[in-house]
């Protein structure tokens, strides 16, 4: 068991335990084990008050690392080289502590290949010009992107246009004017998931105007082809009063927007589906339903005045097939994988 | 058509030609010399090994040829062996450990996946020095290094 090369291979059918465990047994065996197990796990920066590694660790092997989670960011950080040069997945904030995304920029720096970048409770610095948003924008692999801040739609929009390769884009918390730039919106269509609904902090209206403003302000809605829907409210209940974050379009409706211009949507996640007591608005609402013709996977956490038509429970499409109450779910949605209705209210 | 294997230590083994090419290796070299009589040298594995590679060749020779993809993460794959493959396994650490590095140079897949599966299942849930005991392996780490060594390890694990 000397050669380095047969360890490595054997390594590959090893969990944490084992590579730990492997990674302990001698010199030899450490360098060629700890890098496996650094590579395969989520590397923690954590507060100063927690034991770190020393900055020899982060020199020799920082290079191993692929998962990132930096709740604050260590001044050793700032004055060094790139530590983290093929880490894929970085996690940057707290839940507890807002911080500048000025302070994070060096180790955002240090990690140029990212793919998957999360950004929680931070402050992002006002205007397009800001060096630390220029950086940001300048990662030309990202993916997929989950900030927790408040973005000006300037900086969305450079965002957008910086990084060809985004395709998730989760924007909770995000603040945007009433006026989404058109320009944005086709960008904003070639995204393979969006979640725009802050389910957690207390930016809920702002959310709803984005859900608002991208999917029922402008035409180009009408060929909207997001496979994947996230949304914290549907309804058709009311239009005037609608309740924070929704995105309602009630009395405004026009059936050629919104969510149900989505017609190849093929995943729909909802918080609430709000059925009216008004017939003439259930039958517009089926209606519209029923145009998702390309509905893979529906998952809806609570149906608000829900009709004997929906039951609660998860089906795969084997068991909807055969459950005559839910027949018209496989007749509406004739590609239907799994329905999940978690309760009716 | 039989082909003719040549061992480090120059024995000759004459096997069928779809036999030899369970060895990505060895159908290379065929391919790239053609048809021939002469024998295929294999410095690196001696005859003993060899012998043991053409038996799990022997027994493999109708398997579906096994397509590598990068994709493919062996963590998520399970660690079961097969019973005549287990049995195959059943040999001294040298013979294993020889039987895997061959299997490497041959660039037989199958084989060196069960080799690593075997090795791997003798490590599974042992302590480090369990694991020392197993492969007759030297702590050489001094007491100061173990202590760091434990701080590093804390470190990579999940919290």
């Amino acid at each position: 068991m000397d050669s380095p090369e047969l360890l490595l291979t054997v390594a590959q059918h090893f969990d944490r335990t084992d590579l730990d465990s492997c990674s302990r047994v001698s010199r030899k065996w450490r360098e060629c084990f700890l890098p496996e197990l650094i590579a395969g796990r989520v590397f923690h920066l954590t507060p100063v008050a927690q034991p770190q590694p020393s900055l020899p660790f982060l020199r020799r092997y920082g290079h191993n690392v692929r998962f990132l989670d930096c709740k604050m960011i260590r001044p050793m950080i700032h004055s060094h080289g790139p530590l983290f040069p093929n880490a894929d997945s970085l996690h940057l904030g707290s839940r507890q502590i807002e911080q500048e995304l000025a302070s994070m920029m060096p180790l955002i720096r240090h990690c140029p290949q990212i793919h998957r970048l999360e950004l929680q409770r931070v402050i992002v610095g006002e205007g397009s010009t800001a060096p630390d948003w220029k950086l940001l924008s300048s990662l030309q692999n990202l993916a997929e992107l989950k900030v927790d801040a408040r973005l000006t739609k300037t900086l969305l929009g450079l965002l957008l246009q910086n990084c060809p390769h985004l395709m998730v884009l989760c924007l909770k918390g995000m603040r945007i004017e009433r006026h989404m730039h058109d320009k944005l919106i086709p960008r904003l269509t070639a995204m393979t998931v969006i979640d725009l609904i802050d389910y957690n902090s207390s930016s809920g209206p702002d959310s709803g105007k984005i859900c608002r403003e991208i999917l029922c302000s402008s035409p180009s809605m009408i060929k909207l082809t997001w496979p994947t829907l996230i949304v914290d409210r549907l309804s058709l209940a009311n239009g005037q009063d609608s309740p924070p974050g929704a995105i309602t379009t009630g009395q405004h409706l026009n059936p050629s927007v919104g969510v149900w211009a989505c017609t190849s949507l093929q995943i729909l996640w909802v918080k609430h589906l709000e059925w009216s007591t008004n017939s003439a608005l259930n039958g517009r609402m089926m209606g519209q339903l029923e145009r998702l013709r390309e509905l893979r996977h529906m998952d809806v956490q609570t149906m608000i005045n829900g009709g004997a038509r929906w039951r609660t429970g998860a089906y795969p499409r084997d068991e909807l097939a055969t459950d005559l109450h839910l027949g018209w779910t496989i007749t509406t949605w004739p590609l239907i994988l799994n329905y999940s209705l978690r309760s009716v209210q | 058509m039989p082909v003719t294997l040549t061992s480090l230590d120059n024995q000759e083994f004459k096997v069928d030609k779809e036999v030899a090419e369970r060895s990505i290796l060895i159908k290379n070299m065929i391919e790239d010399v053609g048809e021939s009589d002469a024998p295929i040298p294999l410095p690196n594995v001696s005859a003993a090994v060899l012998t043991k590679v053409i038996e799990y060749c022997e027994h493999h020779r109708n398997d579906p040829v096994q397509v590598q993809d990068e994709t493919d993460d062996p963590r998520k794959r399970s660690n079961d062996i097969e019973e005549w493959d287990m049995k195959f396994m059943q040999v001294d650490q040298e013979m294993l450990f020889e039987i895997i590095l061959a299997a490497n140079y041959l660039d037989i897949k199958p084989l060196l996946d069960v080799g690593c599966k075997t090795v791997a299942n003798i490590i599974k849930g042992k302590t480090p020095e369990e694991i020392r005991k197993a492969f007759n392996i030297v702590n050489d780490f001094t007491p100061e290094e173990e202590a760091q060594i434990k701080k590093e390890n804390e470190w990579a694990e999940d919290r």
